[in-house]
């Protein structure tokens, strides 16, 4: 039999949507959505990154802005970019968590549900001060230099595999939608 | 017969584009020859084996279908970002 380590695989659409529908559907979103986090790499899509800056954005003048300040990013560059060398792969991509600690109850159910298509919530992780809480916003990717991570960005939250595989689908959602056959 | 896995690793550079879809490259039976192999490279683990990416991609639309709505809902709360300045050479 093939040894996999640390996760077992996922062999087919119905456990990709059954493992997908049971995270979602959890109360306990946060006792299983991370895995500890090993100092200094591997890095992996679906890092926490703690990073105060702005966001680069070409604005509607066609110059360079910064907008925002954000405190907390989540890495949605590809895992195995990271292992590349520098010379082949120098970047990343990286999206801002947004605070979204004003939501009514509708809202973070909503959020929660992973509905939104173009936001991801984030469940407080561990160490996040009490009644923090974040989305990462899917509309604000930045590029972000790999050697910034470990330096001026920490790796404060990991995802853990069904999370990642939650996070993965939102992501092809976000960026190839469905044809809407299977619109609510 | 050649466990899946070490196979996949040994071919790392013929695998993943953004999606993180890999297809690959020789297997022990038909069933894997013709598979897709999706998930983060650098673990130590396989998580997602499909036979076609269309199957995953289909499993995902079905599970989180598009929601015009919810996104509506949600919007107030990801205001457009103030502006800090252009960004200027040094």
């Amino acid at each position: 039999m093939e040894q996999y380590g640390k996760w077992p695989p996922i062999y087919d659409a119905e456990d990709l949507a059954n493992a997908i529908a049971d995270l979602a559907a959890r109360s306990d979103l946060e006792a299983v959505f991370f895995d500890p986090v090993t100092s200094g790499g591997p890095y992996c899509q679906g890092d926490v990154l703690q990073l105060t800056s702005g966001a680069p954005v070409i604005d509607t003048d066609g110059g360079p802005n910064l907008v925002g300040e954000f405190k907390y990013w989540l890495a949605i560059g590809n895992t195995c970019d990271f292992e590349r060398e520098l010379a082949d792969v120098a970047w990343t991509q990286i999206v801002p968590l947004r605070d979204v600690s004003t939501a009514n109850a509708e809202q973070l159910a909503t959020l929660r549900a992973y509905k939104p298509s173009r936001r991801f919530f984030v469940p407080p992780w561990p160490g996040l001060p009490d009644g923090e809480q974040y989305a990462a916003d899917l509309l604000l990717p930045v590029a972000l230099h790999k050697q910034a991570i470990g330096s001026a960005a920490q790796v404060v939250a990991r995802v853990s595999r069904q999370a990642w595989a939650l996070l993965h689908g939102c992501l092809i959602r976000f960026l190839a939608r469905d044809d809407g056959r299977f619109a609510p | 017969m050649i466990p899946f896995g070490q196979m996949f690793y040994s071919t790392p550079n013929a695998t993943c584009g953004y999606a993180q879809v890999a297809i690959v490259l020789a297997a022990d039976d038909e069933w894997k020859r013709s598979s897709i192999l999706i998930g983060p490279t650098s673990r130590t683990d396989i998580p997602v084996l499909m036979r076609t990416a269309a199957d995953y991609t289909e499993a995902i639309a079905r599970v989180l279908p598009v929601n015009e709505e919810a996104d509506r809902l949600v919007a107030p709360l990801f205001p457009e970002p103030a502006r800090r300045g252009r960004i200027t050479r040094r």
